[in-house]
């Protein structure tokens, strides 16, 4: 059977407090938006659970570098990643870290991905969007966020500035990497132009418990 | 099919991974499974296969993504150990995602594993 999870309204109490410093200086509105959300975005599960991280790993001059997972994986996690220039990726893969490897040298950031199955009890905030979309001619399409019917995503990022993880993946034989990420989108590359789509995953993840 | 921009992620359902998990050693199976979803809803769920060897490899889900005409989830895959460069280029075939599976193709026909997850998002 699915599982499901239900909320837990109990505990948000809890990562309210963690994260108040965080909105101090934002208008009374954006406090009480964002009071609600996390109300209504906690959430445990009943059995199955997953364990998600998601970050933006920065590299200077180099062809690889290390992501350190935050907190261990109970199994080896299922890694994406989405690089910000045509260079192919590869990784060693642990459940502490991953040593992430680049076909040539550059200076930018790897949006990535982890996550998996546990067996333990843990709470997330979590923020996303994702769809399919066409690839326009050029190879490059830029997408906007639809923050006027969903501005919660904006909030977030916002007030505790974190800049949204992207995922990208072509249904064509391309690399695909992300440029001009903001709190309002980013662009879609792919290595040569082709005619087809691409899915993307826009994500922010935090951890409550 | 069209998802809804920027909802409330949360995460209602968690599917169990299927396939080959390289913690345990061991083929993780689970029965179908199906669920209904609503508005601000999540679903995720991972899969792995052993090995892929040519163009055109169908992946289940392990999982249907059903009910409420939600459509098909969006699916990002990778080499097992993450992107591989032996085995080239993963993607998924042009309109292949359904509710139970996608199919994979890769650059070079090259023995791998694949795997990744299937996202839905309300």
């Amino acid at each position: 059977m699915a599982i499901s999870l239900r909320t837990s309204p109990n505990k948000v109490y809890t990562d309210r407090d963690k994260i108040k410093v965080s909105y101090l200086n934002t208008s009374i509105h954006a406090k009480q938006s964002l009071k609600r959300d996390f109300e209504s975005l906690t959430l445990t599960s009943v059995g199955t659970e997953a364990q998600i991280e998601s970050g933006i790993l920065s590299v200077v001059a180099s062809d690889q570098g290390t992501i350190v997972f935050n907190t261990t994986f109970e199994r080896i996690p299922k890694l994406l990643l989405t690089p910000s220039e045509n260079v192919n990726l590869s990784v060693t893969l642990g459940t502490a870290s991953a040593i992430v490897y680049a076909s040539g040298v550059f200076t930018g950031n790897i949006h990535w991905l982890a996550l998996n199955e546990t067996t333990t009890t843990q709470q997330y905030i979590i923020v996303a969007s994702g769809t399919k979309e066409a690839m326009v001619a050029g190879g490059s399409k830029t997408i906007t966020f639809d923050l006027t019917h969903q501005p919660k995503f904006e909030e977030f990022i916002n007030v505790l500035n974190i800049t949204p993880t992207i995922i990208l993946m072509p249904e064509a034989n391309v690399n695909m990497y992300v440029t001009n990420v903001t709190k309002n989108g980013f662009v879609a590359n792919a290595s040569a132009p082709y005619t087809g789509n691409f899915h993307w995953l826009a994500i922010v993840v935090k951890r409550i418990t | 099919m069209s998802f809804k921009n920027y909802t409330k992620g949360k995460i209602r359902k968690v599917y169990s991974f299927v396939g080959y998990d390289r913690s345990r050693s061991a083929v993780i199976s689970v029965p179908p499974q199906s669920s209904s979803f609503v508005d601000d809803e999540m679903g995720i769920s991972g899969t792995t296969t052993d090995i892929i060897t040519a163009n055109g490899v169908s992946l289940s889900f392990g999982t249907v993504f059903s009910a409420n005409s939600v459509g098909v989830p969006i699916a990002f895959y990778t080499g097992a150990d993450g992107p591989d460069q032996t085995n080239g280029n993963i993607y998924v075939q042009a309109d292949s995602v359904t509710q139970t599976a996608v199919v994979l193709s890769q650059s070079a026909a090259t023995a791998g594993s694949v795997e990744g997850v299937a996202i839905i998002i309300l």
